[in-house]
């Protein structure tokens, strides 16, 4: 697992662009959260790519919702994009689809951008 | 990587379930009226439904189901239990403990027969349920009828599906379990109509903990199942989870109640009720302004706020007597917990790991007890003397955790007899007696297959046809007796029949023809009996599916002679067969006795020692080198030094200054003198098995440390003399 930041971050604007590689799930749910933390606190709202994810679950989840929640609370949007089936199916389980949008589907729903 | 807890508890449990179920279904043919026992089973087979649907487990979901839905109408009267139900059933059990093995070992899918087995069963089980389909919708219909008049009442609200309110438990991922899994199966037994993620809970980024669960769940769902089985469905995890459950066409106050009692802001789940259609606006506000009247009159009176039911009754809407039954009933449910949780699951490896340590105590107090005794501090006896009985009753409850009933090793065999006499066309009975006598669970595990073996082979070869056994007099129905008592330090099982016993001449017939002995030998009965136990012996003329291969007596000997056990067979021809197994209690410690041959120590199990005399050559019971004269008894005896050829004994064996001791044995019958030169007493014995090297090494069971650290060897008595006689016969 490694979360990293893309170029086209601005810190300025409060947009960041993230990274995932590798699985979201409990058993590195710790260290995932690790690398979130400082990303979370520099920045208000997050566009990640999730290309390379291949499973998640929902220690997974909550860790994406924490930035949905900081990007809540400074009025931003979160974008999930490239998700594979199983992230998909997840996010639709728990009804978070339309505002963990993956762009694939376009249309995002932007909050207060 | 390790199995998953949840799914290792998900084994340990259906498994389990799967054993009980067989035994209901086993007594059910006894008592077929009971109908405590038809619940049961009902109850087991949905269990192991649910706990399936968990973890994903469609194939065993879906024939469960079908299983289950067939035991539901024999539950509900629709139907009565006959011989075909039963094999029906019996068959069904074991296609759900194929499937779940299957499931736990990832799926591989299983073979073309069992798939096959498995559609038939299918098929067979929907013939009980096909007629009752119509029936099924009909009463459907007149439910919905009685239903329909509650819902023009205004205080019901008007919604067809089901409200569940989930806050998951912190643990729960950390237990391997995951709320997805909950939800999906959630799927399999309704439609989900809204769902709503609550995150309310989650901390601050940097408070949170990432493998704890913070999330909760607002689900309706629609569904005809009942609210068991939405319970059901989160068996799992209802101890760590606060749920809420509302059935369809609720009171509104049970909406308030449910908005009242969870965590979040009141209008933050009103707001969800009111999106997902359940509530509309206005009820939930005037329900809601209801409460908040109430809380401001109150205003005054410092703490004193009206518990929600209070409200309720004041709006005349329910009266106290139902509330109050509401609350009892909350209360029965957590004492029945309480009750069930009787027995406790412990793994097997912490439980070796304590009875390892108790050892190590025990070794360790033998030696403070020898040092205090050495330095002759009055006091310090004393205490060390107390210390080490307490030790003794430690290491005593110790190893009496890991004792289990025989009982249900025996029960299992109900089943085999039932098949078997069937598919023979025989008529036999089981009679199974001392079913509580308890041995080691490891010694259980292990003697389950010969025991197996040798049942199999009493019903096959043992008990005639009954056209055989009228013609001999005997009665039509054959009887096979499990028996099993606890004899000094031993446990011994009895398998008999009354059968026609063994054939002697065939047997010798076909030792002859195989080479084990020759035409003059001269053999006792005994001796005749006991050749089926060599390799490749089968006198069976036809060889059945049942048992008849030639690969069985030798095998069961061999596993029970591994358990330190000895089995002996006893037969009167024409009324019967009785195999006898002996088996050690425990594995782990034993009471010894403590000798000493030249430099080394060894140990011999003390139940076995019967009495120890001085050895004498220039006396009269000297008779000849290899025996003695007891009290008139000849005890043959062997020299423990010559026969382990301790160089330091050989060299001195004509120095008659070495004083000698005659340690009588006696196993199971049998006395046999071990001759060595220090006797040290009784001493507790922590048996560490020999590696894997030493295995084949006769004669030896193991080894012990002393409490001066020195090893000492464990005489292992029967193979001890088998030993001895052989190398007897190799010098003659």
């Amino acid at each position: 697992m490694n979360i990293t930041k893309l170029k086209g971050s601005n810190k300025r604007s409060g947009r960041c662009l993230l990274k995932i590689d590798g699985d979201l799930t409990i058993y590195n749910a710790a260290e995932s959260h690790e690398s979130l933390l400082a990303f979370v606190d520099d920045f208000k709202g997050f566009e990640v790519d999730m290309t390379s994810v291949n499973e998640i679950d929902t220690a997974g989840i909550q860790l994406l919702l924490q930035l949905k929640r900081k990007a809540a609370q400074e009025e931003q949007s979160i974008q999930l994009s490239g998700c594979n089936e199983q992230v998909c199916d997840l996010l639709d389980l728990y009804q978070l689809q339309d505002w963990l949008a993956p762009t694939a589907t376009s249309n995002n729903t932007t909050e207060g951008v | 990587m390790d199995m998953d807890p949840g799914l290792q508890a998900f084994k340990e449990e259906s498994h389990e379930l799967l054993g009980s179920v067989e035994d209901i279904l086993l007594q059910l043919e006894a008592e077929p009226d009971n109908n405590d026992l038809v619940n049961e089973l009902f109850r087991a087979v949905h269990t192991i439904k649910g706990a399936s649907g968990l973890f994903g487990f469609d194939d065993v979901v879906s024939f469960t189901h079908q299983a289950e839905s067939v035991m539901g109408r024999l539950r509900d009267g629709e139907i009565k239990l006959n011989d075909t139900l039963t094999t029906l059933f019996l068959d069904s059990r074991d296609h759900i403990s194929l499937l779940v093995d299957d499931a736990l070992n990832g799926s591989p899918g299983l073979n073309e027969e069992s798939k096959a087995k498995g559609v038939k069963l299918h098929d067979d089980l929907g013939q009980f349920l096909n007629n009752q389909e119509e029936e099924e919708s009909q009463i459907d219909a007149t439910e919905m009828d009685i239903s329909n008049p509650i819902v023009d009442d205004s205080k019901h609200i008007a919604s067809d599906n089901w409200h569940i309110s989930l806050r998951f438990g912190q643990d729960v991922l950390r237990m391997g379990m995951d709320p997805q899994s909950f939800l999906r199966y959630l799927q399999t037994i309704g439609d989900i109509v809204s769902l709503t993620t609550l995150y309310d809970d989650l901390p601050d980024a940097h408070d949170m903990d990432p493998e704890s669960c913070y999330l909760g769940f607002e689900i309706d769902l629609k569904s005809e199942a009942r609210k068991e089985d939405i319970e059901g469905v989160f068996e799992f995890v209802q101890e760590d989870c606060v749920i809420h459950i509302l059935p369809p066409n609720s009171h509104i106050d049970r909406y308030i109640e449910l908005i009242k009692s969870l965590p979040e802001e009141d209008l933050r789940i009103g707001d969800i009720l009111t999106m997902t259609g359940v509530l509309t606006k206005r009820e939930l506000e005037e329900a809601l302004a209801v409460q908040n009247e109430e809380r401001q009159q109150d205003d005054g009176h410092i703490g004193k706020e009206h518990p929600l039911g209070e409200v309720v009754v004041e709006q005349g809407v329910v009266e106290t007597k139902v509330v109050q039954a509401a609350l009892d009933k909350q209360q029965q449910t957590t004492v029945k917990k309480a009750e069930e949780k009787q027995s406790i699951r412990v793994s097997a490896e912490k439980l070796s790991e304590m009875i390892n340590l108790v050892g190590e105590l025990v070794i360790a107090s033998a030696n403070t007890e020898a040092t205090a005794r050495q330095a002759e501090g009055g006091d310090l006896i004393e205490t060390t003397a107390a210390l080490s009985h307490l030790v003794e009753e430690i290491r005593d409850t110790a190893l009496n955790l890991r004792m289990v009933e025989i009982g249900t090793t025996f029960s299992r065999f109900r089943r085999v007899v039932r098949e078997v006499s069937r598919n023979l066309g025989k008529d036999i009975d089981l009679i199974i007696n001392g079913g509580d006598t308890e041995l080691d669970k490891i010694v259980i595990d292990k003697i389950a297959d010969p025991l197996m073996h040798l049942v199999r082979n009493s019903l096959d070869h043992g008990i005639e046809m009954p056209e055989q056994r009228r013609e001999k007099g005997k009665p039509a129905k054959g009887t096979l007796k499990l028996n099993a008592v606890h004899d000094s330090g031993s446990i011994v099982i009895t398998i008999s029949d009354d059968g026609n016993g063994l054939s002697k001449e065939k047997i010798l017939s076909k030792a002859l023809e195989r080479g084990l002995i020759k035409p003059d030998h001269n053999l006792s009965d005994k001796e005749i009996n006991k050749l089926i136990f060599e390799p490749g012996f089968s006198t069976a003329d036809a060889v059945t599916d049942i048992s008849g291969r030639g690969v069985g007596m030798d095998v069961v000997r061999r596993n029970i002679d591994a358990l330190r056990g000895q089995v002996d067979v006893d037969s009167t021809p024409g009324a019967g067969t009785t195999f006898s197994i002996r088996l050690p209690l425990t594995l782990a410690i034993i009471d010894g006795f403590l000798t000493r041959v030249g430099q080394n120590s060894y140990v011999i199990p003390l139940d076995m020692v019967d009495e120890c005399i001085e050895y004498q050559t220039d006396s009269d019971t000297y008779i000849d080198s290899n025996f003695i004269n007891l009290r008139g008894e000849v005890l043959p005896y062997v020299r423990l030094g010559e026969l382990f050829n301790d160089a330091d004994i050989v060299s001195h064996s004509d120095n008659k200054l070495n004083k000698e001791n005659i340690i009588v044995t006696n196993y199971a019958g049998k006395k046999t003198g071990l001759i060595v030169n220090e006797l040290l007493g009784e001493y507790q014995t922590v048996i560490k098995p020999l590696g894997d090297v030493f295995k084949g090494l006769k004669g030896i069971s193991g080894a012990t440390i002393l409490g001066n650290g020195e090893v000492a060897m464990i005489i292992d008595v029967q193979s001890l003399i088998q030993v001895a006689q052989t190398a007897d016969v190799a010098v003659h």
